[in-house]
C-alpha cells in the first residue's frame, strides 16, 4: 500500500525560507528557494556585499577506507589529494576519508559506480550517501570572509584557504565542513554540517551578517551568478 | 548652533584653535545627574563637563571623597560615570551623545551631597583589610554585612532588567601585530609593513599619533622638530595597502603562541599573528601627598589632552608641580593661552632643569620654585590652593619652608612609567634602570619586541627609528623581508633620570596610593607591617592595582612604597604579575554573538504548528508535550500514537571485526545475533558505570545499525572512535547516521493497522516479529524499521532519510486519522516507560550506577571473556550491591513524590537516616497510581511489596517497593 503523494524532499531551512517569503521551485526531488524578494536585488547583493544560500540538495558522499584513494582513483580517475585539499569537489579529509559533493540527485549513480569498483577491487571501502543527513549553506560576497571571521576562528584569507580545499572546523560552536568555492572572481564557501543544526547555523550567519547588509538568496540568482 | 547661553554655562571653554577635535559648528545636549549640558560632536563626557565648569565627577569607592579628572585618558577610576543602563563609564573617553544621560554612581543620596562620605569619619577604624577581620563573626551577620559594604563600597549597577546588548566577536589573522598607534606604533607598522608583512595597527584611541596629538606646544615659534612627524607618519601609514588600523581598540592580553584578544567597543577581536610589537606607551605617574586625590589635581598629560584635544581648560590659576621638562612644556602650553601659571614647583636644582622654555617662562614672571615640593592641596570638594615646602641638602621636607599658594589647578608633572603589562604578559623580563628610574623590559620571547616609551625610549625622534627597524624585524620573523639584529631592549634615548624618587611626601592627611580602592600609603605601610612584605601579597591583601586602573596609576608608588618600607631595591621588590585584561573590558564583549546551538528535527516546526510545548533536550528542542500528556499516554494505550525520536543516535558499523567490537562494548552478547534482529544491550566504562544503552540491529552479513540516547550520540560516537583509533578498529567503519534518518515511533495496539496502510511490507508478528529490523518502502520512501516496545506497546520504529521526514510523518499522522492517531511527546512517552518499569540512562542511573545495581543483571553476561567494565563488575558481583534500583508504587495515589526525594528510615535512636532515592515519579494514568523508580539497600529492594517512606515536604509517605513492570509485565502487548 502506498499514498498517491510523490514524495518530496525537504532541507532542514525550509521554514525559514518560507519565514522569509521565498517561492519554491524543486529540484531532484527537492524542494528549494526560487527566489526570497527579486533575483537582480539578490545578484547584487551577492556581488557587492555577501549572501546565503541553501545548497542541501547538493549530493553528499562519504568514502572511508585505507584503499579510498584507490576505488576513488579506478572509478572517477581521480588524481592524488592531500589531506583538505579538493579536486573535481572530492575533498581528502583524512587519509582514509574523503568527501564528495555531487549535483543534487547524481549522488546515487556514483555511489553504485564506487560500490561496484569497491567489490571489484575487493577493498575493504564503505561508500555512505549523507545528503539527507547535512545541512549545506553557501555564503557567497565579497563580504564572505569577513562573516565567516565572526563565527569561526579560522584564517579565510585565501592565502590561507584557497580556493577548491576543505577545512574541518568550528563554526559558531558547531563543528563543520567548510569548502572554499569560489565562483569566478567572488568568495563563496560552502559549510556543511548536520542538518538539524542548520537552522542554527543559518539564523547565526544572518545575524554575524547584518553589519554586511546579508541577504538569502534563491536557486535562480545562484544558477546566474554560476552561469556568469 | 552654539548660543550665547551655551557660552556663558562653558566658562572653561577655551577659542577654537588648530588640531582640536571638536565640532563648534554644532552644539548638542545631555544630562549629568539631571542638568542639562552643551557640548560639541568629538567631546567627550568629561570634556563637556569640564567645560561647564563641574570638577566633581565621581564619588571614590571607600570613603566617598569627591573624585575629578586626574588622567583624563581611561586609565584612573576617578570619572567613572553610569549612562543609562551601563555602569563604570570613563567619562574620559566616551564620546558624548545627544540626549545621552548621564548619572554618578555609588553616591546616596547625590553626587554634591553624598552623605556616604561620612565613614570618612570612622576611617582610623577602616584601615586597609578591615573588612577581613571585622565582618568574619558573628558568621550570621554576614548577609547584613554583605548587603551594607554592597552599598556603600562599589562602582556602578547593572539592573537585572537591562536588555541584552548586541556583542560579538571576530577573528583576525595577520603576520604583526602592533599593539599602540603612538609615534613608534605607527613607525613599527611602517617597517613591518614595509618589509611585506599584513599589519594589524591597534590603538585604544580615536584616532592615532598617541602623545603627539596633544603635546604639540601652542607657540609655533618654539615648534619642535618632532611635531612635524606625525602628519607624515599618519600619511604614510594611511598609503600603506598592509596596514590596517583599528583604532578605539584595546589590546587587552597576549596569550600563549601569539594569541591576542583586544576588545572596539562592543566586539571582541582573537588575534592569531606572527609576532607582536608592543608600543603601548607610558603611563603619567601621580605623586602621592595630602589631598591629592582632590578634584583640579591632574596629571601635567590630562591637562594638555582637554588643552589640545577639546579646546577645554580645568582652571585658570595654575601650579605646576615637576620633576622633569614635561611639566615646563605643560607651563609653556598653558602661558602660550593666556593662563595665569601661578608657580612652577620643581624638585630639581635650577642647573638641573634644560627646558627650552624655561627663559621665556621666567622672563614672563613665573615664579619657580626649585628645590620644592607639593605638601598639600588645600580645599574640601576642589583646589583653591597648594601647600608647597623645600626639600633639604638630605632631600627631607623642611618644614619651616612651607607657603601656601592660590590656584584652582594643580599639575602633576613628575615623570612616566613604561605601560608594559602586555610586554610582560607574553613571558618578558625586566630590571630597574637606575639611569631613568624606570622598571624597562630587557628580554621577549622570540617574536615579539618592545619599542617607543613602553621600551624606555624617550625622544620622538629615536623612537621612529628605533621602532621603524624593530618592525621590518618583526616581518622578517613573520616571514617577510630580512632579519634585522635589533632586540626587544631599547637602544634609544632614556628619559633624564627625575631629581629623586621620591613619591610620596609625608603629612597628615589622607595621600592615596590607589585611587581604585582607596588606599592610602598609611594603608601600605600597615600591611606591609603586617607581614605582607612582598609586593604580590601586598596587591592581594590591599587590593592595590586590583580595581579599573588595573595598576596604571598605583603600580610603580606601590612598588617604591614597598620598597622603601622593606629596605629592599626596587628590582629586589619586583613587580606584580601582569595578567588579562589590561583595561576593565565588559562581560558582554568577552560573551560575543549568543551562540548556543540548538538542533531542531527535520519536522520541528510542525511540532510548533500543533500546539508543542518545547524542552531543551541536550541540544535538541522536542515536544514534551501537545496540551494534555496524560491523554497523550492513554492515546498510545488504547489506540496508537506517534512521536518524534530524530534525535537518536544512528550509527552505522561496517566491516568483518564489528561483531568482535560490539563484544567487546556491551555487556551482553553480540556473535549469535542473526540478521534482521534487534537486541537492547548496555555500554560501560571501565569502572563498570552505565555509559548509555540502546538497540543495535543486524543489517547484513557486515553491516549493523546502533542507536544510542539522544544526549549521548555524539559522546558514544566519539568514544567508539577512540576505540576504533586506539587497535579495536580493525575491519570496522563507523559512520553516524543519526542526522541522515529522521525517526518516529509509531506506538499502541492499532500501529500495525496504520502502518499497514502505508507499506507492502508483511507486517504480521509472524513475518516481522518483536526486536526485528526490516527495510520497507513507507509512504513510497524507503525506510529502515525496527520492531521495538520503549512505551510497552505494539510500536514501530519508522526511520526515514531525513529529507522525507515530514512527508512520512504526515503521511502516518494521515494513515491513523481513522484510528484515533495523536502525537504523543516526551512527557507521555516518559509515563509510558515508567509504567514498563524502563530506565532512562543518565535520569535513572547516575556516574556511579553499575548496570547489576540498576537491575540489568539480566543484560550482563560475566561469563563472557572480556567486555568494558567486566573486572569491575565482576568485582562488584562479588562483594555484593549496596544499592539496587527497584520499581515502587505509592499507598496513596494522589501523592507524586518529587524525582530525587529522600528515602529514609529511623535509626536506633528515632533519627532518620537516608537509605536511598527516587529518581523516577510520574502519575500512571492507566493504573491510577503513583509510580516510579528508586534506589534502596538491596535488602529492602529484594522484597516484593516492602513497604518504605519517601519524605515529601516534610511529611514521611509510604510506597512499596514492586518487582515486576506496572503495566503488562509479562509483555504480551509488545509481541502482538
Amino acid at each position: 500500500m502506498s499514498t498517491s503523494k510523490t514524495p518530496t524532499k525537504l532541507t532542514p531551512l525550509r521554514s525559514i525560507a518560507q519565514r522569509l517569503g521565498a517561492t519554491f521551485t524543486e529540484e531532484q526531488g527537492w524542494r528549494i528557494p526560487e527566489v526570497y524578494t527579486a533575483a537582480e536585488g539578490e545578484i547584487t547583493a551577492a556581488r557587492e556585499r555577501v549572501v546565503l544560500a541553501d545548497e542541501t540538495p547538493n549530493g553528499k558522499l562519504l568514502l572511508e577506507g585505507d584503499h579510498a584513494d584507490s576505488v576513488l582513483m579506478d572509478a572517477l580517475d581521480l588524481g592524488s589529494l592531500q589531506i583538505n585539499e579538493g579536486s573535481d569537489r572530492i575533498y581528502r579529509l583524512r587519509n582514509d576519508i574523503f568527501f564528495m559533493s555531487t549535483p543534487p540527485g547524481r549522488e546515487v549513480r556514483v555511489q553504485k559506480k564506487l560500490t561496484t569498483t569497491s567489490a571489484v577491487s575487493k577493498q575493504f571501502v564503505t561508500i555512505t550517501d549523507i545528503t539527507h543527513g547535512r545541512a549545506e549553506i553557501r555564503v557567497i560576497g565579497p563580504d564572505s570572509q569577513e562573516l565567516l571571521s565572526k563565527v569561526c576562528g579560522l584564517d579565510f584569507h585565501p592565502s590561507a584557504f584557497p580556493n577548491e580545499t576543505a577545512k574541518q572546523s568550528s563554526l559558531a560552536k558547531t563543528t563543520q565542513l567548510i569548502i572554499r568555492r569560489d565562483i569566478g572572481e567572488l568568495p563563496a564557501f560552502s559549510i556543511i554540517g548536520t542538518q538539524s543544526l542548520g537552522p542554527y547555523v543559518w539564523d547565526t550567519m544572518m545575524e554575524a551578517g547584518r553589519e554586511f547588509g546579508i541577504v538569502p538568496i534563491g536557486r535562480a540568482a545562484l544558477a546566474a551568478l554560476e552561469e556568469e | 548652533m552654539r548660543t550665547e547661553q551655551d557660552t556663558l554655562i562653558t566658562p572653561n571653554r577655551l577659542h577654537p584653535k588648530e588640531g582640536e577635535v571638536i565640532d563648534r559648528a554644532t552644539t548638542i545636549r545631555f544630562t549629568f545627574d539631571g542638568v542639562e549640558y552643551p557640548a560639541h560632536p568629538g567631546d567627550t563626557v568629561a570634556s563637556a563637563l569640564t567645560a561647564a565648569g563641574v570638577q566633581v565627577l565621581s564619588r571614590s569607592f571607600k570613603y566617598h571623597r569627591p573624585r575629578g579628572l586626574l588622567c583624563c585618558s581611561g586609565h584612573c577610576p576617578n570619572c567613572l560615570v553610569q549612562i543609562g543602563d551601563e555602569p563604570n563609564v570613563r567619562a574620559c573617553t566616551r564620546p558624548v551623545e545627544a540626549g545621552m544621560e548621564v548619572r554618578a554612581q555609588n553616591v546616596w543620596p547625590s553626587l554634591k551631597r553624598d552623605l556616604l562620605s561620612l565613614t570618612q569619619l570612622g576611617s582610623r577604624f577602616m584601615p586597609v583589610g578591615f573588612y577581613y577581620k571585622t565582618f568574619i563573626r558573628p558568621q550570621k551577620l554576614w548577609p547584613l554585612y554583605e548587603h551594607t559594604l554592597r552599598h556603600v563600597a562599589g562602582l556602578g549597577e547593572v539592573h537585572i532588567d537591562t536588555p541584552l546588548g548586541e556583542f560579538d566577536k571576530q577573528y583576525l589573522h595577520t603576520d604583526v601585530v602592533i599593539a599602540g598607534g603612538g609615534p613608534a606604533g605607527i613607525s613599527a607598522a611602517l617597517g613591518a609593513a614595509e618589509g611585506g608583512a599584513q599589519v594589524l595597527l591597534f590603538d585604544e584611541n580615536p584616532t592615532l599619533g598617541g602623545h603627539l596629538r596633544f603635546t604639540v606646544p601652542l607657540d609655533s615659534s618654539s615648534t619642535p622638530e618632532v611635531s612635524k612627524d606625525l602628519p607624515e607618519l599618519l600619511e604614510a601609514a594611511n598609503q600603506q595597502p598592509n596596514i590596517a588600523v583599528f583604532t578605539d581598540t584595546s589590546v587587552l592580553g597576549w596569550y600563549q603562541d601569539n594569541w591576542l584578544c583586544a576588545v572596539k567597543g562592543t566586539r571582541l577581536f582573537k588575534i592569531r599573528t606572527k609576532s607582536v610589537v608592543v608600543a603601548t606607551g607610558a603611563y603619567e605617574v601621580p605623586l602621592i601627598f595630602d589631598n591629592n586625590d582632590l578634584p583640579g589635581v591632574m596629571l601635567g598629560s590630562a591637562v594638555q589632552r582637554l588643552v589640545h584635544l577639546f579646546g577645554v581648560l580645568p582652571g585658570k590659576q595654575v601650579v605646576i608641580v615637576t620633576a622633569n621638562e614635561d611639566g615646563w612644556d605643560v607651563a609653556a602650553d598653558l602661558q602660550s593661552l593666556g593662563v595665569n601659571v601661578g608657580a612652577i614647583v620643581d624638585e630639581r636644582e635650577p642647573n638641573a632643569c634644560s627646558s627650552p622654555y624655561r627663559d621665556g617662562l621666567v622672563n614672563a614672571g613665573v615664579p619657580v620654585f626649585y628645590r620644592h615640593t607639593i605638601l598639600e592641596a588645600i580645599g574640601s570638594n576642589a583646589v583653591r590652593g597648594a601647600k608647597i615646602a623645600r626639600i633639604d641638602e638630605r632631600a627631607a621636607i623642611s618644614p619651616t619652608t612651607t607657603q601656601s599658594l592660590n590656584c584652582n589647578l594643580i599639575v602633576i608633572s613628575m615623570g612616566w612609567t613604561p605601560a608594559t603589562e602586555l610586554a610582560y604578559m607574553t613571558g618578558g623580563k625586566s630590571e630597574y634602570n637606575e639611569e631613568c628610574a624606570k622598571i624597562l623590559p630587557v628580554s621577549s620571547p622570540p617574536g615579539v619586541y618592545v619599542v617607543g616609551r613602553a621600551s624606555g625610549t624617550h625622544a620622538v625622534d629615536s623612537q621612529i627609528a628605533e621602532a621603524h627597524q624593530i618592525g621590518s624585524t618583526a616581518a622578517a620573523f613573520a616571514g617577510s623581508g630580512e632579519v634585522n639584529k635589533l632586540t626587544a631592549q631599547s637602544s634609544g634615548t632614556l628619559e633624564p633620570r627625575r631629581t629623586s624618587d621620591r613619591v610620596c611626601v609625608p603629612g597628615n592627611k589622607k595621600r592615596f596610593v590607589c585611587y581604585c580602592e582607596d588606599v592610602t600609603d598609611e594603608d601600605v605601610e600597615l600591611a606591609i607591617a603586617e607581614g605582607y612584605d612582598s609586593i604580590e601579597l601586598l596587591k592581594r591583601y590591599s587590593t592595590i592595582s586590583m580595581g579599573p586602573c588595573q595598576g596604571a596609576m598605583c603600580s610603580m608608588n606601590t612598588i617604591h612604597l614597598c620598597a622603601r618600607a622593606n629596605d629592599w631595591t626596587v628590582q629586589e621588590t619586583g613587580t606584580t604579575t601582569a595578567r588579562p585584561p589590561t583595561t576593565p573590558v565588559t562581560l558582554g564583549a568577552l560573551a560575543g554573538q549568543n551562540m548556543e546551538p540548538v538542533q531542531t528535527t527535520p519536522i520541528h516546526q510542525w511540532h510548533l504548528d500543533h500546539g508543542a510545548a518545547m524542552m531543551v533536550a541536550g541540544l535538541w528542542l522536542r515536544p514534551n508535550h501537545y496540551g494534555d500528556p496524560a491523554a497523550e499516554a492513554m492515546g498510545v494505550r488504547e489506540r496508537v500514537g506517534l512521536i518524534d525520536v530524530s534525535p537518536l543516535g544512528k550509527l552505522q558499523l561496517t566491516g568483518p571485526g564489528v561483531p568482535e567490537l560490539l563484544e567487546r562494548i556491551y555487556t551482553n552478547r553480540w556473535e549469535n545475533l542473526r540478521v534482521g534482529r534487534v537486541r537492547y544491550g548496555v555500554m560501560c566504562n571501565d569502572e563498570g558505570v552505565v555509559l548509555n544503552d540502546g538497540v543495535c540491529a543486524h543489517l547484513n552479513d557486515e553491516t549493523w545499525y546502533m542507536t544510542t540516547t539522544s544526549t549521548g550520540a555524539t559522546t558514544i560516537f566519539e568514544w567508539l572512535q577512540w576505540w576504533l583509533q586506539s587497535g579495536w578498529g580493525e575491519g570496522i567503519h563507523l559512520t553516524d547516521l543519526t542526522d541522515v534518518y529522521s525517526a518516529f515511533n509509531l506506538a499502541g495496539p492499532q500501529s500495525r493497522a496504520v502502518l499497514e496502510k502505508l507499506t507492502e511490507r508483511d507486517l504480521a508478528s509472524k513475518a516481522f516479529p518483536y526486536m526485528r529490523i526490516r527495510s520497507a518502502k513507507i509512504a513510497d520512501v524507503p525506510c529502515r524499521l525496527l520492531r521495538l516496545g520503549f512505551t510497552g506497546e505494539l510500536s514501530y520504529e519508522v526511520h526515514c532519510p531525513s529529507g522525507y521526514a515530514l512527508h512520512v510523518w504526515e503521511a502516518l499522522m494521515e494513515a491513523g486519522r481513522e484510528f484515533g492517531i495523536a502525537p504523543f511527546g516526551v512527557e507521555a512517552q516518559r509515563i509510558l516507560r515508567l509504567e514498563k518499569a524502563h530506565i532512562i540512562v543518565g535520569q535513572d542511573t547516575d556516574a556511579m550506577s553499575d548496570p547489576l545495581s540498576a537491575n540489568m543483571a539480566w543484560a550482563v553476561k560475566l561469563d563472557k571473556p572480556d567486555f568494558l567494565g567486566k573486572p569491575s563488575l565482576m568485582r562488584i558481583s562479588d562483594e555484593g550491591l549496596k544499592q539496587l534500583l527497584v520499581g515502587f508504587k505509592m499507598a496513596d495515589p494522589d501523592v507524586v513524590p518529587d524525582e530525587g526525594l529522600q528515602i529514609v528510615e529511623p535509626d536506633a535512636d528515632g533519627r532518620l537516616k537516608i537509605i536511598g532515592w527516587v529518581t523516577s515519579s510520574r502519575f500512571s494514568p492507566t493504573l491510577a497510581a503513583a509510580i516510579g523508580l528508586c534506589w534502596l539497600p538491596p535488602e529492602l529492594a529484594s522484597q516484593d511489596g516492602a513497604p518504605f517512606t519517601i519524605r515529601i515536604d516534610g511529611h514521611l509517605k509510604e510506597a512499596r517497593v514492586q518487582h515486576s513492570a506496572f503495566y503488562d509485565p509479562d509483555g504480551e502487548r509488545l509481541r502482538m
